[in-house]
């Protein structure tokens, strides 16, 4: 059995970026991830269509985690198929494995990418936008996709030497370090956007007094609405209690 | 501290704990009762990879449970109590842990199981679980983060 | 506008790919959409301006497993349309930003919904591709995969198309009916808007080390942009 072709090592590689391209609540990203490790498994099992089915079925399962630590499964995956294919492996490694790993993976990727390094491009992205949108929109793109796609490259070259190589990886990695550095960067520019407009609405009139009393008072909104959304209130309900005074308002 | 959650997750430690009960519930310590994951050294090294900094997380099988959680007690942590399925909840029960609320996220589809939320699907052992939790005074809710609308099922006599 | 909407509706759909189906880029984040569709409909300063305070609003609720958070795309193509609509030569009036920026959650929340759609009519996709591949069509699950992902644009589409209409609707007939007196007091509102975004960067970022952070760092730049303000 002949390692596997640059050619469907590629193919792979890109179809990962499809992987929730038919996310559905039954099997979430399962027909994703069947349609990434495709290219691999028609050539492992090119002469041997009742195998090749059944390897795709196994990979029709529930699978579900953050879509760019997909990657890491992913390249695993093909290396483990690669295994059973040559009779080195046991089907079932492929199952625990996948099912060990994305609840995990997901649980990594949900605080890193979406926890800390989309908060900290966002508002990188905003404050600069103040300047030129046009320089904004480049930040936002350049801080998360710079990141984004350096692990997703990493991620699936570390998964194709295999489960071991793919943990000791995560552990080199060490994204829950990098997690809190961004949590950090996110938290200054958060602070500096807040001050920016709490600044800017203070008003040319008045004194020092007068600024501070507005600095407490944007403070202490800030600390109202984090606690209700730490109770589970949604941006969207504080939204509409705000437009209904705005209404109450207008009809005055 | 007794117990801030104790909640069924076919995933366990996920981006939906990590992320948004640990905050909500201000919980300092996840207890996952697993025996698989107990007796897997490999995945519970990734699956500590996933807790957050700060977070204390214990891991053992559902025999060492009650005295697990009731040493967290002891030691003033809150802890989220997690185990995988709907019978573990149960023997858990059975052995002394105390809920009064029990919070189902995750049940994954399976073949002749019913949809009960888009990412909780029961099948027959899970219902005759939930019939036993109600006629033993917990609560079960469905709801997989904090943000979502609750599906109860309240004990009977509430 | 007929061209404007075409426009819209083809952009925004690849936007909306990019939320959820596809690559995750950032293409769907609200600065990029707003401003985006500020150009389409000829302002595009007027949409960044909206993108800016709408970017943070959902922040901290986050794509975690079957929760779907509000769709902050969808927000972002009525902010973006209806803020270039309403802007004159001189920028877009305090009142409409804030009246823009509070009926935002309505396609928020509506897109979401869509969302959810979505989702459910492909579990029907899904298994319908396990099913072929049951027969031993291997090719069903790159059908499956394409069917959602068509599934997933056609629906970006067709929500950019109503929520752009919706942003040119509010602009042209709704905010006109309000006169200049009324307008300045509705925009009392405002200074708690991009604190709602600040607020949903902190609830993502707070840990025991960040707390004090953001609010030191929030001080110093409220100082310096004070005293600068009076220094000039």
């Amino acid at each position: 059995m002949p390692a596997i072709t640059t050619r469907s090592r590629r193919a792979v590689w890109r179809r990962q970026f499809l992987l929730q391209g038919c996310w559905n609540y039954e099997g979430m990203q399962n027909v994703g991830f069947a349609y990434a490790i495709l290219p691999a498994l028609r050539e492992f099992y090119a002469n041997r269509p009742e195998e090749a089915l059944k390897a795709v079925k196994r990979h029709l399962e529930f699978f579900n985690t953050q879509p760019a630590m997909g990657s890491v499964i992913l390249g695993a995956s093909v290396r483990l198929e690669e295994r059973v294919a040559a009779g080195e492996a046991d089907v079932r490694a492929i199952g625990t494995f996948k099912v060990g790993l994305m609840g995990s993976l997901g649980a990594i990727g949900d605080s890193f990418f979406w926890g800390a390094l989309r908060p900290m491009a966002s508002v990188a992205g905003v404050l600069l936008a103040m300047l030129h949108p046009l320089l904004g929109i480049g930040a936002l793109l350049f801080f998360y996709n710079t990141a984004h796609l350096t692990l997703r490259r990493r991620g699936f070259a570390a998964g194709m030497e295999g489960p071991e190589g793919a943990v000791d990886w995560l552990k080199r990695e060490a994204l829950n370090i990098r997690t809190d550095d961004r949590k950090m960067l996110a938290a200054i520019l958060g602070g500096a956007y807040a001050g920016l407009f709490a600044g800017r609405f203070a008003g040319h009139e008045g004194g020092p007094l007068h600024a501070l009393a507005w600095l407490l008072l944007a403070a202490a909104a800030v600390n109202l609405f984090t606690v209700l959304f730490r109770k589970a209130v949604s941006p969207s309900e504080i939204l509409s209690f705000l437009l209904f005074i705005g209404v109450l308002i207008l009809w005055r | 501290m007794p117990l801030v959650l104790a909640r069924i997750d076919c995933r366990l430690i996920h981006g939906q704990v990590v992320e948004t009960w640990v905050p909500h519930t201000k919980a300092d310590t996840l207890v996952v009762a697993n025996d698989d994951l107990a007796a897997n050294p490999f995945l519970r090294s990734v699956m500590e990879l996933a807790v957050p900094k700060g977070i204390r997380v214990r891991f053992c099988s559902l025999d060492e449970a009650v005295s697990v959680i009731a040493d967290a007690d002891r030691n003033g942590e809150r802890s989220i109590l997690l185990v995988s399925s709907a019978k573990d909840a149960v023997t858990l029960r059975k052995a002394g842990a105390r809920f009064d609320r029990l919070n189902i996220g995750n049940l994954h589809f399976a073949a002749g199981k019913v949809e009960i939320s888009p990412s909780v699907f029961f099948g027959p052992e899970d219902f005759d679980a939930l019939r036993w939790f109600r006629s033993h005074g917990v609560s079960v809710l469905v709801q997989g983060t904090p943000f979502e609308a609750v599906k109860s099922y309240d004990a009977e006599g509430e | 506008m007929v061209w404007q909407f075409l426009l819209a509706a083809v952009l925004g759909g690849l936007c909306y790919l990019d939320r959820t189906a596809a690559c995750q880029l950032m293409l769907h984040r609200p600065l990029v959409v707003a401003t985006l569709m500020g150009a389409i409909f000829g302002n595009l300063a007027a949409g960044a301006q909206v993108g800016v305070v709408l970017e943070l609003f959902y922040l901290a609720r986050l794509p975690v497993g079957a929760s779907i958070p509000p769709d902050d795309t969808g927000a972002a193509v009525f902010g973006g349309s209806a803020a270039a609509v309403a802007s004159s030569s001189i920028g877009l009036d305090v009142a409409s930003f804030t009246g823009l920026l509070l009926l935002s959650f309505v396609a928020a929340e509506a897109g979401k919904v869509a969302d959810r759609f979505v989702r459910k009519v492909n579990v029907r996709i899904a298994r319908l591709t396990a099913e072929s591949v049951d027969r031993g069509d291997l090719q069903a699950v790159e059908h499956g995969l394409l069917a959602g992902l068509t599934l997933f644009v056609v629906t970006g589409a067709v929500l950019s198309l109503v929520f752009a209409g919706a942003g040119v609707a509010v602009s042209k007939q709704l905010l006109p009916l309000f006169g200049p007196d009324s307008r300045m007091d509705f925009a009392v509102l405002l200074p708690a808007l991009p604190l709602l975004g600040a607020a949903s960067v902190y609830s993502c970022s707070r840990t025991e080390r960040t707390a004090a952070v953001f609010f030191l760092t929030m001080a110093a730049v409220f100082g310096a942009t004070v005293f600068f303000r009076w220094a000039g």
